[in-house]
């Protein structure tokens, strides 16, 4: 009786999602646009060939592989293409908007200090320390438990080219896209990961 | 005067001890099955959750009631979250709901034999709903208040003559809508111990 209620209990624990369990788990693909931009106006667009290296804000800036500059730029190409755009040399003709393809690596050291309670519930201490105290590592900064995460960002900014202002040097951007993950994983499979969500962020933005 | 204040003080606690003897409290686990808004938010039922009740007798079988729980729902969800700034988020959505219900009530408990009873009443009071969205490396939340009403019904099942008995409930919690969060509802059927419920013995 006993066993079979706690088999029962560890059954229904074990049907609970948790949280992520792989890193594609973790991926997620933002987009945010002007609500009063027409998109449908819309004609023609220019794409540079690569991707411009940018740094996020906090974390180490991480280096980029540029070799898959052309298969992603060409995965955004082909979602623009099927909105209906046509892609132009701007050093021909004046496009409606600019695409900017950008990316941002990143690795993000995290310091979190921890009460002795945090790393084992329930335990009441030992030699007059309580869940008061604290563990200072003397080679790390300050009193810490330390994470580490190496995080990528692949944006793409539609920017309208038709209402820059030339005297305040401003462009407005339009469309936003922002397709986030973890790096974990070989090169192959991050690629792939970042092409889905390009294709995401054109699949959620409805009104392009 | 002094022997009717006596006799009133008397009168008091011998009434104040039968009333005790029926109070009882109940210890259940509850399991959840989301309705309307709250199963749109999360599509799956909740194996997590408990409740305390007080049960004090008024008067014979009017019982006030006083209830406090927690439910714990999660769920995944795939698709996209519109956030409050206007961004459209796609990805894998970890979905948590915590609600505590803090209610209080009445009900009438019927007496059966050897021990037993069964109950129906209402609850009214609030629940503190905390709603957690972590969606890739973010996390969005919502917490608020909310008022509502707990109908419920048991029956319980005496053990032995200690006034301990095994009972099964079952409550509708529905919340009205608040500060723009829609109304919130769901059924839950708990399986718990009553202690103190000794069979009447009326002075």
């Amino acid at each position: 009786m006993r066993t079979g209620a706690l088999a029962a209990a560890l059954l229904l624990a074990a049907c609970y999602p948790g949280g992520a369990e792989t890193v594609e788990d973790l991926d997620a693909v933002t987009t945010q646009h002007d609500p009063a931009a027409s998109f449908s106006t819309l004609r023609t667009y220019a794409l540079p060939d690569t991707i411009q290296e940018v740094s996020a804000p906090g974390g180490q800036p991480l280096p980029m592989d540029h070799s898959f500059d052309t298969r992603i730029i060409a995965r955004v190409a082909s979602n623009l293409d099927a909105i209906g755009l046509r892609r132009v040399d701007p050093s021909v003709e004046s496009p409606d908007v600019n695409v900017l393809v950008t990316f941002a690596a990143t690795r993000y050291t995290e310091y979190t200090s921890y009460p002795f309670y945090d790393l084992w519930p329930g335990w009441a201490g030992f030699g007059g320390y309580d869940g008061t105290w604290g563990v200072y590592y003397p080679w790390a900064t300050g009193t810490a438990y330390v994470t580490v995460i190496d995080a990528g960002s692949l944006r793409i900014d539609m920017l309208d080219q038709r209402t820059a202002n030339a005297s305040m040097k401003q462009v407005t951007a339009i469309w936003a896209a922002s397709i986030d993950g973890v790096l974990a994983g070989d090169k192959e499979s991050i690629v792939q990961r970042i092409e889905k969500g390009i294709d995401k962020a054109f699949a959620q933005s409805s009104y392009l | 005067m002094r022997s009717t204040t006596r006799f009133l003080l008397a009168v008091a606690l011998l009434a104040s001890s039968a009333a005790l003897a029926q109070s009882h409290v109940r210890l259940s686990y509850e399991f959840a099955v989301p309705q309307g808004e709250t199963k749109n938010y999360i599509d799956r039922f909740s194996s997590r959750g408990g409740h305390l009740d007080v049960s004090l007798e008024l008067t014979y079988a009017f019982h006030l009631e006083l209830s406090a729980g927690l439910n714990s729902f999660n769920a995944v969800k795939e698709g996209v979250l519109t956030t409050t700034d206007g961004k459209d988020v796609s990805g894998k959505q970890f979905r948590y709901l915590n609600v505590i219900p803090l209610m209080g009530g009445f009900a009438v408990h019927i007496p059966l034999r050897h021990g037993g009873r069964i109950w129906a009443g209402v609850n009214g009071g609030a629940a503190y709903f905390d709603r957690v969205i972590d969606l890739g490396l973010n996390s969005y939340s919502r917490s608020d208040w909310q008022w509502g009403v707990q109908p419920h019904v048991g029956i319980a099942f005496g053990l032995g003559d200690g006034g301990t008995a095994l009972f099964f409930d079952g409550r509708w919690q529905y919340f009205w809508e608040r500060h723009g969060i829609p109304a919130q509802q769901y059924f839950s059927f708990g399986v718990g111990l009553l202690f103190g419920g000794a069979p009447q013995k009326r002075k």
